[in-house]
């Protein structure tokens, strides 16, 4: 079970990588994925995503000493902008290839 | 899903480990798994890095005891060991580089401060090289030091700055000091006490004085890209760099523009750009060498245990008052409060 299996009541993902000594606001690249564009096996394939983010060692106080880290911030249909409504943080070092390639790329190769 | 395993632990270093590690390894040990635990990473990597330092953390005052890793383009630490303590030069110039900047860092540390490596007794300097492909990054991961060799474009390999390795060596001694925690105002704290250690290191190399020096920190890193002159600097926050791939340069020098923000854990490598000015400042008002005085007064306030791991800037800047005035007098006391109060910290 994660808390990520569904994602009915989130309308927008921002996904950024965030942290490092260089840590200059151009290499955060900020990856936006609005939910309503995305078809069911889509959304099933972000489930999974976040879920093994978290699995790998999400949720955590992570940055320290320069280490980057990938930051997912959720944001429900009622408020656009604002403040995210869930986040989870993932440490370079422990983030599924498919996040990484999600944040790259905006796509997912491998739905596995 | 591709999942990273580290390496297995050769037995006769687990061995080692478990006889032999002394008191301070131990005591390191616990510390680093007590901080760090939240990471989740493999275990056998922090086993790894135990070894390593046990087998490695035992050189006489004075000396340090150096050993660089071969990550060869892969993320898993530490790779394989390629140079030494004591061994003659590599021929591979990145190795030889954090080799070479690590006993820099060492000295400067111990001829300065009496301070025997990052714990201040020995510990072993580790540090990998060619860490991942193109890497843009430098970190401290709790155990070691990590480096990439950049892009090629926008950075050259990170070993190439004297001051990005001071930095990372110096979040070492961070964590086991003060402990500042990695958010928000200790977090900028933590980030900044590095980028003052790391510019002291690099003007200490080169026998500037405080006039002499750039400020800049990451200078020698930039590739021939980047429409910038550092990752930061010191003299003036905010002005680094301005580029069509970085952006422009986040940092304020004053707590009027403090950036309240969520990125960059709380901004720690954004509002930095605060003490770090406060530094600068002082530092050239007190002419002559940055470590003689303003160093030393701050190397004091990072090692005082009165110094919480929440610290904001006013605790800090409190006890390098404290400290000035302590060791130098009230002249250079008030020199300290003036610059302190110059970026708008204090009364
Ligand atoms: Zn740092």
């Amino acid at each position: 079970m994660s808390r990520f299996d569904d994602l009915n009541h989130i309308a927008r993902l921002r996904i950024t990588r965030e942290g490092g000594i260089v840590a200059a606001p151009g290499l955060a690249r900020p990856r936006d994925i609005e939910l309503s564009r995305c078809s069911p096996p889509e959304q099933q394939q972000l489930c999974k995503v976040l879920a093994a983010g978290e699995a790998a060692g999400g949720d955590q106080a992570c940055g320290a000493g320069d280490q980057r880290y990938f930051r997912i911030c959720l944001f429900t249909l009622s408020r656009q902008e604002a403040q995210p409504d869930d986040e989870l943080r993932v440490p370079e070092s422990l983030a599924p290839d498919a996040l990484v390639q999600l944040w790259r790329d905006g796509r997912i190769d491998d739905p596995s | 899903m591709a999942t990273r395993y580290p390496g297995v632990i050769p037995p006769h270093m687990l061995k080692r480990l478990s006889e032999h590690g002394s008191e301070s390894q131990r005591r390191w040990a616990s510390s680093t798994l007590s901080t760090d635990r939240h990471f989740r990473q493999p275990m056998a990597a922090r086993e790894m890095a135990a070894a390593l330092h046990a087998e490695y953390s035992n050189s006489p005052r004075g000396t340090p005891s150096r050993y660089i890793f071969d990550a060869g383009h892969k993320t898993e630490l530490p790779g394989e060991l390629v140079l030494s303590e004591g061994e003659p030069a590599t021929a591979d110039d990145t190795a030889h580089e954090a080799y070479t900047d690590l006993g820099a860092t060492y000295r400067f540390f111990y001829d300065v401060f009496e301070r025997h490596s990052i714990d201040g007794e020995g510990m072993a300097l580790l540090g990998s090289v060619h860490y991942g492909e193109a890497y843009q990054n430098a970190f401290w991961d709790g155990r070691q030091m990590v480096f990439g060799d950049g892009d090629g474009e926008i950075f050259l390999p990170f070993t190439r700055a004297i001051d990005v390795v001071a930095h990372e060596l110096t979040h070492g001694v961070t964590e086991l000091t003060a402990g500042l925690v990695y958010y928000n105002q200790s977090g900028a704290l933590n980030e900044s006490i590095s980028d003052v250690f790391g510019v002291m290191v690099k003007q200490y190399q080169a026998g500037q004085t405080v006039d002499e020096a750039d400020w800049l920190i990451g200078a020698a890193l930039l590739g021939p890209e980047v429409q910038g002159k550092a990752l930061r600097s010191m003299a003036a926050p905010g002005t680094a760099y301005d580029d069509p791939v970085l952006g422009k340069d986040p940092q304020p020098g004053h707590m009027d523009q403090f950036v309240d923000t969520t990125d960059d854990n709380g901004g720690v490598h954004i509002n930095s750009g605060i003490p770090n000015h406060a530094f600068y400042l002082i530092a050239t008002e007190l002419g002559g060498y940055s470590w003689e005085t303003a160093g030393a007064i701050w190397y004091a306030a990072l090692t005082d245990e009165r110094l919480a791991n929440d610290a904001q800037f006013v605790d800090f800047a409190g006890l390098t008052m404290a400290h000035a005035t302590q060791r130098f007098g009230s002249k250079v006391a008030d020199i300290v409060q003036k610059g302190w109060q110059q970026v708008g910290i204090g009364p």
